[in-house]
């Protein structure tokens, strides 16, 4: 570890980026200097907390600021903070934060609401062990290494390039102790995708000799368990696998002589009680055991839960179960025909080894299969597919998404008949840990929904702008409404119903001139509704999933998944408003239409805006509100004002067969460029869009 | 038909031909195509070559039938065999120098050969036929000789056919020697020894080789009956010396030993203390115990790994930073837990997964089939397989047929992109295809994976676990053979086979019983490496003096392993090495102070040192990208290059701190002996030493004079 610097200047001189774009990207922030930038988080430290305990931890952003802040708000039940009045630095939010006994363990997001607006996502990891931080000092061998105890969580970070971090402990002869660390699991939903760790460990005897390593287990971050021969101190050594450093990446090296849990079966639940199970790792039981941790039945269904053992020697590592709420079934080895709907927990228990389930259908049937596996912590990297009777691979899927490599596939029959679903792993392998679970449907008319962005700091009298995206399954067609759940007291959301020819859509939440600053972590929830076979009328209740923004070396924005989503009234801005004319308009097949703008800059704002219908970046559209036929006109607009500009002008086309539409919302974003990917956004009122019929 | 025809036309107008010589036919494939070989006009540098010679183009060596017959038959319009005027034929004038031939004369008016070729375009050029009986294998007798010079040798040759039959070949096959100053061969396989030494001569009949072995021993063999057996290396080079009358030099000293085994084994050099504790130890065993405590040393994980770095060109240019590292890693646990090296092999062969998490699934992320082919081929088997791509092995019984039925146990391996270290992780997925097969490139028929000597084997799973089980299997030495002839060569500076990646039954061991031996003691042992190379620091050949004796002063190149062979040490090694004498550390880019060369994960870390000395880039698999040879700027470099002279003078190094403790100067002296040469000081030269160091300006100028001569010194530089 080295001395912490000023995150803005370390940030800048870590990029290993080509010297045209960092002098772009630094141009980009000079240009701008007086833009009110939302805080960006990158870590915490130390990044660990401890169940049971109030601690201090630092928030660090990495441009902006987070000082006065409004809230500290965190996923899940179990968690409260508060900032530290006056003991703010600039990118440094110092809260003190309490941690319930019973609060969830594992890793947990966060947001911060700051006057200068809401955080981009936050991450840390909820432990039961004592938290320890690494010390300021050279630490890199056996002679000068850190001395922990065991059962800890260190909280470390390799600021340096080619930095070691050696820690030494004792163990006894025959005693297994557990390494593991948290570090780049954090960073898939880490805003800046620069500067990763890549963590690795090793553990060397007094003498430096190497008894153990492990680089990845976890993905990118090691575990290991290793049994002692001999009595006496040891070191594990922490680094980059390539000798890298990020001083916006901490570690969370989990040093435990209790049990270690890598692998759970079954890992499918019922709601309403649990089951026992198997587990593998170290130092645990041959037996069933029992999950602890899990209370106020019955759980929620289809979601995923933290859980742990508990043996004699103490708690274990979280680690993930799902509960359904279908009926849970045991994979079965007489290949009976399977009745669903249901979820099957089963394995693949042995290298090339095809776990095969008959189904037998009706012609018109549709199904939708379902692997949980990888999101589970299962090494299985599952691989489905449906056959006919005669073994004729009808079709496969292998990862459902580029998020995970989990399997999905829906599926109607085209005739009567027994078909075959088959379960294998891609690479063939199998053993103990390659559990996983198969969820069984009746597939019927569905969507899903997406929402870019998950954050949104609205000064009073302002609005801030999601898009929503469905994705339609088997035929839903029919509108999509939406709600906003939880939302902090002066905000309202302009009603949103998606007609059936439309997939993305706007969220408009304006901010009462007189709010107060408040923030809370919302839910959007979306509602459609369609008819079965005979001609009821069923409702479906989705929660929209928030996308989080990704900065991406090289200028490009990307998105993750996230589970918390942030609205906060801010007051500090650069845009102090943001006016429309017309404020409802009615388009006319084959015409165009003008959108007169007209920004009202704050006293100290004197950079570039630029003006936008659709939420975009480098020409990838992520949000598109506008009704189809509707096109954005170059020719003409005027979008991008200069320094003392304040009106702009955005033209409109509707192509002549146009479909016709009714009050769909739509706003102006006046976007103020942060740097080269990331922009703060201010919205206009909404602008209701009309296309009457032909 | 038009061949029929043709027939029935010769038939009727030379029916000069006896009734019996008609009965006989003349066959395309068994009696042309070896004719053609045997004059060499389909050889490389003739009709052979790429786009042949002349307008007419042969396979090489007459693997194609098909092709051949094609050109010759009715190539150029039909006008090189004329069926109206046989002896006015192209195929009969041109090699006979009736017609100009820019290759020569090739066959002689009147000759076997001669009349063979006239007889089958008489009977009317018949082409293969699928009825003919086919080859099986080649026999050549005897296998082996101890001959004296002007001794003549007659090989028999024959053809063994699959329905049983067999035929005395030796007017049909070619015979070439490996060595003519060892003995000569004619066309009939009569084999005449002319001087000392062995050789073989190799026989080729269609596409199959074979060999005859031949030993003019060099002398009278010396005191081999007193010679200690400490292990079966010992005995079966006992054997193979009296065979070749050659006698071992004496025993090395225990400097000697203590310096070899450190080297060959840690690539390191032992420290002053140590050497100083061994050469003490009255313990008769103790370099028995020297090498079980080499074998544990830690250095012992950074020599493999970076030897087997080079070997699976472990490089960041095409495995990234990251899969470089997951390699190198996984190579560090192997060695740090002294893997089964036939599991070793496994790992690597059938290798799934992230290449970033799973080191060994990096072999599958460099090239396609073909090339993981020819490396599996090179790397476990020492099997050059490259020739075969695009026809037979010329020096080896390896057909196309062969290459791409080995090519069809990669034939379902692929590769995919993965997110699972992040959208821009660009990790990849390494899997299996459940289709994709290797297709003969002429006949396009699908080829079973099959290995070269072995049956077709299908898996359902993994076409790959076919090939490891085969490898693994114990009848089969192929696995350990490789191993044992790879070590041999990097402990005793040339293998038994040498190059050692070449192993082919036209490149015979020096000693084959030794490396039969030792490759069955291998898999007895499960392919425990370091009992190998326990086995081997423990013989007493390996422990022979560096300096040959008059006696085996005929074994030059030390084939036979009558003293050590010297072996300058490598790039790596070097570097470290002045490094441990100067007590200074190097350091290297992007790794810690303290990351020696040895320990370093691939070979692009900046130095211009190693390079000059030969460090390989690792873009092959082969053992000869690392360059052994000597050039002037390595001299330069050790004698004027700043490297050396930073190093001498560098603070905290070895001359600093014996000047700071006040070492007396002939304490000193000694010190530096042990870390360079490793060994004390003679009388003389410490004597010699000290009066240098007197007329120095200062003794720590003077030390580092000293340091830097015994730098240059050749016993410095090689592993003796």
């Amino acid at each position: 570890m080295v001395a912490y610097q000023h995150p803005r200047i370390s940030f800048q001189s870590l990029i290993s980026f080509s010297l045209v774009l960092t002098f772009y990207t630094n141009f980009c922030i000079k240009d701008s200097q007086a833009q009110t930038s939302f805080p960006q988080i990158t870590h915490t430290f130390p990044s660990a907390l401890e169940r049971g305990k109030t601690s201090v931890i630092s928030v660090f952003c990495e441009t902006s600021s987070p000082v006065n802040p409004i809230a500290v708000l965190f996923a899940g039940k179990g968690i409260k903070a508060e900032g530290i009045s006056g003991a703010s630095k600039d990118n440094e939010l110092k809260i003190k934060v309490t941690v319930d006994k019973d609060a969830s363990p594992g890793i947990r997001e966060f947001r911060v609401a700051a006057n200068s607006g809401a955080s981009t996502v936050g991450q840390i990891f909820i432990a039961d062990l004592p938290i320890i931080e690494e010390k300021n000092l050279l630490h890199a061998d056996f002679a000068t290494a850190q001395v922990i105890p065991l059962n800890c969580v260190v909280s470390g970070i390799l600021g340096a390039k080619e930095q070691v971090d050696a820690y030494k402990f004792s163990a006894k002869a025959g005693q297994t102790i557990s390494f593991s660390v948290i570090s780049h699991r954090l960073f898939y939903k880490r805003h800046s995708q620069f500067t990763p760790i890549d963590p690795m460990i090793s553990i060397h005897d007094s003498t430096g000799r190497e008894l153990a390593a492990n680089d990845d287990f976890h993905f990118a971050d090691p575990n290991l368990s290793y049994q002692f021969n001999s009595t006496g101190d040891f070191t594990v050594v922490v680094r980059d696998v390539d000798f890298g450093a990020s001083l916006i990446m901490p570690y969370n090296l989990i040093v435990s002589a209790g049990p270690q849990v890598n692998w759970c079966f079954p890992l499918a639940h019922s709601p309403k009680g649990l089951f026992q199970v198997k587990v593998g790792g170290a130092n645990l039981p041959n037996s069933l055991v029992s999950l602890e941790g899990l209370s106020s039945f019955p759980l929620p269904s289809n979601t995923t839960l933290n859980t742990q053992i508990k043996t004699s020697l103490g708690l274990s590592n979280a680690f993930p179960i799902y509960i359904s709420d279908l009926r849970i079934a045991e994979e079965s080895a007489t290949n009976l025909e399977m009745q669903f709907p249901c979820t099957i927990n089963a394995r693949i228990s042995k290298v090339g080894e095809t776990d095969t389930y008959p189904i037998r259908l009706k012609k018109g049937e549709a199904i939708i299969l379902e692997i949980r596996a990888r999101r589970l912590g299962s090494e299985l990297d599952s691989f489905i597919s449906i056959t006919d009777e005669k073994g004729k691979v009808i079709l496969t899927n292998d990862d459902v998404s580029n998020q995970t490599k989990d399997s999905q596939l829906s599926f109607t029959a085209s005739a009567d008949g027994l078909y075959k679903i088959l379960v294998r792993d891609l690479l063939n392998r199998g053993g103990l840990g390659f559990n996983y679970v198969l969820n069984v449907n009746t597939e019927l008319p569905d969507f899903s929904i997406t929402c870019d962005d998950d954050k949104a700091g609205i000064a009073p009298g302002m609005a801030g702008a999601w898009y929503v995206r469905v994705k339609r399954t088997l035929g839903f067609s029919g509108p999509i409404t939406f709600t906003a759940e939880n939302l902090p007291l002066g905000i309202s959301m302009t009603a949103l119903t998606l007609p059936e020819t439309q997939n993305d859509g706007l969220l408009l939440f304006s901010c009462a001139k007189d709010a107060k600053p408040a923030a809370s972590l919302v839910n959007i929830i979306a509602r459609g509704k369609h008819k079965d076979k005979d001609g009821k009328e069923n409702e479906i209740v989705k929660r929209v999933t928030p996308m989080t923004e990704l900065k991406m070396p090289g200028g490009g924005r990307s998105t993750w998944p996230v589970e918390t989503q942030i609205i906060a009234i801010t007051p500090d801005r650069d845009i102090i408003s943001v006016k429309v004319t017309p404020e409802k308009i009615i388009l006319e097949p084959g015409k165009t239409i003008a959108l007169d703008v007209e920004i009202v800059r704050a006293e100290n704002y004197k950079g570039r805006v630029s003006l936008d219908v659709r939420h975009q970046h480098l020409g990838t559209l992520f949000g598109n509100p506008l009704p189809s036929g509707v096109t954005v006109l170059d020719t003409g607009a005027k979008t991008a004002l200069s320094e003392k500009e304040t009106k702009g002008k955005i033209l409109l086309k509707v192509a002549p067969d146009a479909k016709a539409f009714e009050e769909v919302p739509i706003c102006v974003l006046a976007n103020v460029s942060l740097n080269f990917t990331v922009k703060r956004s201010y919205a206009s009122g909404p602008i209701l869009v009309n296309i009457p019929g032909k | 038909m038009r061949s029929q025809i043709v027939g029935m036309i010769a038939l009727v107008f030379f029916s000069t031909f006896s009734f019996a010589e008609e009965q006989k036919k003349v066959s395309f494939v068994n009696d042309v195509q070896p004719i053609l070989t045997r004059a060499g006009c389909n050889q490389g540098a003739c009709h052979g070559a790429q786009y042949g010679q002349g307008g007419l183009k042969l396979s090489l060596r007459g693997f194609d039938e098909t092709s051949d017959f094609r050109e010759i038959v009715r190539g150029s319009i039909g006008r090189r065999v004329s069926l109206l005027a046989p002896e006015e034929s192209l195929l009969l004038k041109k090699p006979s120098l009736q017609a100009p031939h820019e290759g020569g004369r090739r066959l002689h008016l009147g000759s076997y050969q001669y009349e063979t070729l006239l007889k089958w375009i008489f009977q009317g050029m018949q082409g293969p036929d699928t009825k003919e009986r086919l080859f099986k294998s080649l026999e050549v007798q005897p296998v082996e000789t101890i001959a004296k010079p002007g001794q003549i040798i007659k090989i028999l040759v024959k053809a063994l056919y699959l329905d049983q039959s067999s035929e005395d070949v030796n007017s049909k096959a070619s015979f070439d020697s490996m060595n003519p100053s060892v003995a000569t061969v004619d066309a009939m396989g009569n084999v005449v020894a002319m001087g000392p030494g062995e050789t073989v001569i190799m026989v080729r009949y269609l596409g199959a080789v074979g060999v005859f072995r031949i030993i003019l021993p060099f002398g009278e063999s010396q005191g081999l009956d007193k010679f200690p057996i400490n292990n079966l290396i010992d005995t079966l080079w006992v054997q193979k010396w009296k065979k070749t009358g050659l006698s071992p030099t004496s025993l090395c000293s225990d400097e000697e030993f203590f310096r070899r085994i450190h080297l060959n084994t840690l690539s390191t050099l032992p420290t002053p203390e140590d050497i100083k504790a061994f050469v003490a130890d009255k313990n008769p065993e103790k370099r028995k115990k020297a090498v079980e405590v080499v074998l544990s040393r830690p250095e012992y994980v950074d020599c493999w790994a970076y030897k087997w770095g080079d070997l699976l060109r472990n490089s960041r240019d095409v495995l990234q930073k990251k899969g470089m590292w997951s390699q190198h890693n996984w190579l560090r646990s192997v060695f740090r837990d002294n893997l089964r090296m036939d599991n070793f092999a496994a790992s690597l062969l059938t290798a799934v997964g992230s290449p970033y998490a799973n080191g060994p699934a990096n072999f599958f992320v460099i090239g396609t089939r073909d090339e993981w082919t020819e490396n599996a081929c090179q790397v476990f088997m020492g099997v050059r397989m490259q020739c075969a791509k695009c026809h037979h092995h010329p020096f080896e019984n390896i057909s196309q047929s062969d290459y791409y039925s080995m090519a069809a146990f990669f034939a379902r391996v692929s590769k995919k992109n993965s997110t699972e270290f992040g959208l821009q992780g660009s990790d990849t997925t390494i899997y299996l295809n459940t289709s994709g097969e290797a297709s003969h490139p002429r006949t396009g028929k699908v080829l079973p994976p099959k290995p070269f000597g072995g049956v077709a084997i299908e898996d359902p799973v993994d076409r790959r676990n076919g090939l490891v089980d085969w490898l693994k299997d114990k009848n089969n030495p192929a696995l350990a053979r490789n191993y044992v002839n790879r070590y041999w060569g990097y402990f005793f500076g040339r293998g038994l086979i040498h190059p050692i990646d070449d192993i082919r039954i036209t490149n015979p061991a020096s000693n084959p019983e030794l490396l039969d031996a030792l490759a069955a003691d291998l898999i007895k042992n499960n392919y425990d490496i370091k009992h190998l190379l326990r086995t081997m620091m423990n013989s007493q050949v390996y422990q022979l003096a560096g300096e040959s004796n008059p006696a085996s002063n005929a074994d030059g190149e030390n084939v036979y392993s009558t003293h050590f062979r010297a072996k300058r040490m490598t790039a790596e090694q070097l570097l470290d090495a002045v490094d441990f004498a100067c007590g200074t550390q190097e350091k290297f880019t992007d790794v810690p102070l303290g990351y020696r060369a040895i320990s370093l994960p691939d070979s692009k870390f900046a130095s211009s040192f190693m390079d000059i000395f030969g460090r390989p880039r690792r873009v092959a698999t082969c053992e000869c990208e690392r360059s052994e040879n000597a050039n002037m700027m390595q001299a330069l470099l050790l004698m004027s290059g700043n490297l050396l002279n930073r190093k001498l003078s560098e603070k905290n190094s070895r001359i600093v701190n014996l000047i700071a403790k006040k070492i007396p100067l002939d304490k000193a002296v000694e010190e530096l002996f042990l870390a360079t040469l490793s060994r004390m000081p003679r009388d003389g030269e410490k004597k010699e030493a000290l009066a240098e160091l007197a007329l120095a300006q200062t003794p720590k100028e003077g030390l580092e004079d000293l340091l830097w001569s015994l730098i240059n010194t050749r016993e410095f530089l090689f592993n003796h």
